[in-house]
């Protein structure tokens, strides 16, 4: 159900980069190194490439922020990499460790246009089910979810230099006009912030992380705005449409409030 | 003075600034330098030294000293990481030694003091000590099994 | 070979592994070992204590530092090794510091 009665604010152009939706889950006992070859061998025709990656830990959203897992885990064994399976056209991918499953769709050129939550969602859940159905007929052990993820990725492209100070174009979250009342400190060179708002009826928080950074094909300067939600699941995962849907909103309607009318002008709000 | 820690860990605002709220399923990143680039590398680096203990085989020091297992390779960096991500640009690179143990040693030098750190065999006890460089005295000492408190101390040295 | 007594004076011969020496000097990672092997030095030479470890350097420990340090020094000869002894006992951090700390080089690692 949506927070506000507000229309949904919406983009003709929106900075969006990159989409994750994805979920966490109890190490499923039975998953073994071969599974990752044996679910690639159900999506390829559609994933046809791999990656490997280092995996993810397990990360849980507590009253008080991010919280690692309590405990040290000890391993005989070093734990299983995560593996991406990327799509044909290469925008898209799965993210598969035992602990975790992610669908990110990403701009990788000029052009490559944001294909919308619901499209994303839809991707999301019919990857999701195909790897569930996996798991069950395999008997790698029942999915119990703990945690739900969603993260909207930004990228604010401007001329060389123009970042740190040229935020405040962008986003009235920090002002180096008015931070430095006296003149005394030069301009900065570099910038992060770390917001972090909760979400409604315990169900997570959305973070917002402001980065700068420097594209290494063209050395661009770039600000990274990256809005991730992130809460808790119910175990049998039957609230997780409705979370992220709640998710999608915190994260455009936050995206909305922290960013300047004028950007707005500039990527084309349409509501 | 030598101390225990018990299990409540000291300095909440510490344990916040320790977590790292954006998403890493993120996949851009790999595509941006940033303004800490070097701080990553020296963080990479560490893991590296951590990582080539893998090949230290039974009796390494030429006496009876065990391999350095993987569980205290990966508590190791997972120090190292704590402080990386608490500490930004003012992360300092600690020296990394074998111990004869088959713990893990991590050292840092500051101008006018040194930590050391050593990682127990099996990655679960952890021993401090601080010291005065120009006196060589113990300033602090302690032991917990507690990463969270271990990485506490030493940022209270380091910040 | 014989047990023999230790003495106080007694030096003790302590092989050292590159990656545990820091920009020259000796590091408490050398000497964190519950039972801590040495050779008694008027027993062998240093050459000996090193042959067939090449890269190794030699270090020096007085009996009477390691004893101030709530540690046992007994002579335990081997079949190969007849000048083999043990420094005994718990070494938390700050003993195997100052075991280091005490401790001189004979012969530095190659590479050092």
């Amino acid at each position: 159900m949506s927070q506000s009665s507000e229309p949904m604010p919406d983009f003709k152009a929106p900075p969006v980069i990159e989409v994750v939706l994805g979920v966490q889950f109890d190490p499923l006992p039975n998953f073994l190194t071969a599974h990752y070859g044996l679910f690639w061998s159900l999506v390829k025709q559609e994933y046809p490439f791999l990656e490997d990656r280092p995996p993810l830990g397990e990360v849980f959203e507590g009253a008080r922020g991010v919280e690692p897992k309590a405990e040290i885990e000890l391993f005989d064994i070093p734990p299983l990499r995560r593996v991406f399976l990327i799509h044909t056209h290469k925008n898209y991918l799965m993210q598969v460790q035992p602990t975790r499953f992610h669908h990110n769709w990403r701009k990788l050129k000029e052009g490559d246009e944001y294909p919308r939550f619901g499209s994303a969602k839809q991707r999301f859940i019919k990857c999701w089910e195909a790897f569930q159905g996996f798991v069950a007929d395999n008997k790698l052990g029942d999915v119990r979810f703990n945690q739900y993820e969603a993260t909207y990725v930004n990228h604010i492209v401007e001329a060389d230099g123009a970042f740190p100070v040229a935020i405040e174009d962008y986003s009235p979250t920090f002002s180096w006009k008015s931070a430095h009342s006296t003149g005394f400190l030069p301009e900065p060179r570099s910038l992060n912030i770390n917001l972090r708002f909760p979400l409604p009826q315990d169900r997570g928080a959305l973070h917002v992380t402001y980065k700068h950074g420097k594209k290494v094909s063209d050395k661009k300067d770039v600000l990274i705005l990256d809005l991730t939600a992130r809460g808790p699941a119910k175990l049998d995962g039957s609230d997780m449409e409705d979370w992220f849907d709640l998710a999608h909103e915190w994260i455009v309607r936050g995206f909305t409030d922290l960013t300047s009318a004028l950007a707005h002008k500039r990527w084309g709000r349409m509501q | 003075m030598r101390t225990e820690i018990g299990s409540s860990t000291a300095g909440s605002l510490l344990e916040e600034e320790i977590s790292s709220p954006a998403s890493s399923s993120s996949t851009m990143g790999e595509n941006f330098e940033y303004e800490y680039e070097d701080q990553r590398k020296k963080l990479l680096a560490v893991f590296n030294r951590i990582a080539a203990f893998r090949h230290l085989p039974q009796g390494w020091d030429s006496y009876r000293a065990p391999q350095i297992d993987f569980a205290t390779q990966s508590v190791a960096k997972r120090i190292a990481k704590m402080l990386w991500l608490s500490l930004g640009t003012a992360f300092l690179e600690p020296f990394v030694a074998p111990c004869s143990d088959g713990g893990i040693l991590l050292e840092w030098e500051l101008p006018k003091r040194e930590i050391s750190v050593t990682i127990g065999q099996g990655g679960t006890d952890f021993e401090y000590l601080v010291s005065e460089k120009t006196t060589d005295t113990i300033v602090e000492e302690g032991a917990t099994r507690n990463v969270g408190a271990l990485v506490t101390r030493i940022l209270i040295q380091l910040i | 070979m014989q047990v023999q007594e230790v003495a106080d004076a007694d030096d003790l011969y302590r092989r050292i592994h590159p990656s545990q020496v820091k920009d020259g000097k000796l590091t408490s990672a050398a000497f964190k070992d519950l039972q801590l092997s040495v050779d008694l030095a008027r027993l062998t030479t240093p050459q000996r204590s090193l042959s067939r470890h090449p890269s190794h350097g030699l270090a020096s420990i007085t009996a009477l530092v390691a004893r101030s340090l709530g540690q046992e020094v007994i002579h335990n000869p081997l079949n190969i090794n007849p000048a083999h002894a043990l420094v005994i006992g718990n070494k938390s951090l700050a003993t195997a510091r100052s075991l280091a700390r005490s401790a001189t080089w004979v012969l530095l690692p190659s590479g050092n």
